[in-house]
């Protein structure tokens, strides 16, 4: 039996961001507080892919991932999609590791990447246990 | 099939979670966690497997 799920991924865990960059290649996000070009301040943790004037700031208080590029001028306006990817991907598998589950990782064509999540030990009704962010990467 | 849940997240941060081969709603509580840690539900749909009937174990007895 089986039902489908569509989630708006929201970057509220630094430990999943922090182990988005490491995947992505990217430096480790900083806590700062920028402006942006339109004069609206954003704090929280930035993130700062190559090529990017203004970095990608995480709220996670809320998190939404507030950037400006300018019609991508300023920046690969896609790379932002990528780094949600990357959170949600690491923040799922933060998740399986956390309750004992076993993950299989696969590249669709697409530029998808689909994690097979299955039981440990414990089975899917495990409770979770919890990690540090020293675990995460 | 061994019950399995399925995240896809496009290149553009979309996410699915599909769960597969479990028996009655228990896939519901398998994915919540999942649900909840990667952020917001927007849309749920239960597939037709999810409605099929479940294979009920049957028993025969044996006279002595």
């Amino acid at each position: 039996m089986s039902h489908l799920v569509t989630v708006a991924a929201k970057a509220t865990d630094p430990a999943a961001l922090a182990a988005a960059c490491t995947r992505l290649k990217l430096p480790p996000p900083q806590t700062e507080t920028v402006t942006f070009f339109d004069r609206s301040v954003q704090s929280g943790l930035a993130v700062r892919p190559p090529g990017f004037v203004y970095p990608i700031v995480c709220d996670v208080e809320t998190g939404e991932l507030h950037h400006d590029v300018y019609e991508g001028r300023w920046g690969d306006e896609s790379f932002v999609g990528r780094l949600l990817q990357a959170y949600a991907l690491e923040k799922a598998r933060l998740q399986a590791r956390a309750r004992g589950h076993r993950v299989a990782e696969t590249a669709l064509a697409d530029g998808s990447v689909r994690l097979t999540v299955t039981a440990g030990p414990m089975g899917f009704g495990g409770a979770p246990q919890s990690l540090t962010t020293g675990e995460a990467a | 099939m061994s019950p399995r849940i399925e995240i896809t997240v496009t290149p553009a941060g979309e996410t699915s979670i599909q769960t597969k081969g479990f028996a009655g709603p228990s896939c519901e509580a398998a994915s919540k966690p999942y649900e909840d840690a990667l952020g917001v539900a927007t849309a749920k749909r239960r597939t037709p497997e999810y409605h099929a009937v479940a294979p009920v174990a049957q028993t025969v007895e044996q006279q002595a």
